[in-house]
């Protein structure tokens, strides 16, 4: 939790590190996503089931990924 | 613009979009076109490309430290693999697109006709010390003052 707070409340980071982090972070985030979404998809999930739980539309994770 | 690029510099501004690619960034930006100079045949900075791009994931890491983040819980190298896919379109930043303007302004001030990759090379040389491809190279040891230098001998030995 406190690590959490911290991460949050490094508004004093020099805006150009700031942003950049955000960058990396998004990297991961897109990574993992990819990594899940094929693995869901192996599992015989629906492009619906996927876009609820990741809280967009089924089209958006079709558009995405689908071929 | 383009037309009066060498083959050198059009190579330059491949390599930086497939570096941008190869690191799933959003953006081409100055680094990558660093890279591209470092990669490219006659290579005017000296730089290697490999320690470049080291030198990139080591300031990943320091900006997440820099919002608290234990960069050794993030993969910085791991997470920019296959990131995004496919061949799309990835735009220039500002930045990146000012150096190539700044390029061609480099070659008319030497009297060249055409522009090449040391004259994007000299055009890097003069971005701030807070740009990316400037930090890249101050991690590397190098000042954009030396790169500059290293850039115009290389240009008066070739010439």
């Amino acid at each position: 939790m406190d690590e959490l707070t911290s991460v949050i409340t490094a508004g004093d980071a020099d805006p150009e590190d700031g942003l950049q982090a955000v960058v990396v972070l998004r990297r991961l985030a897109d990574r993992l996503e990819r990594t899940h979404v094929l693995g869901a998809r192996a599992r015989g999930w629906t492009w619906q089931q996927i876009g609820d739980a990741l809280g967009v539309s089924r089209q958006a994770v079709h558009k995405r990924y689908g071929r | 613009m383009f037309e009066r690029f060498t083959k050198d510099a059009h190579e330059t501004v491949t390599m930086a979009v497939e570096e941008a690619h190869r690191r799933s960034d959003a953006r081409i930006g100055t680094e990558h076109l660093l890279l591209g100079v470092a990669g490219s045949g006659s290579n005017p900075s000296g730089l290697d490309p490999a320690e470049l791009r080291r030198e990139l994931d080591r300031l990943d890491s320091e900006a997440l430290e820099a919002v608290g983040i234990d960069p050794s819980l993030v993969d910085v190298e791991t997470s920019r693999s296959q990131g995004r896919t496919g061949k799309k379109h990835i735009p220039f930043t500002r930045a990146a697109k000012d150096t190539l303007t700044g390029a061609l302004k480099e070659a008319i001030g030497l009297g060249h006709r055409h522009i090449g990759v040391e004259h994007i090379a000299l055009a890097l040389s003069r971005l701030p010390s807070s740009d990316r491809a400037i930090r890249a190279l101050a991690g590397r040891g190098v000042d954009p003052e030396d790169l500059r230098r290293s850039v115009l001998e290389a240009m008066r030995k070739a010439s």
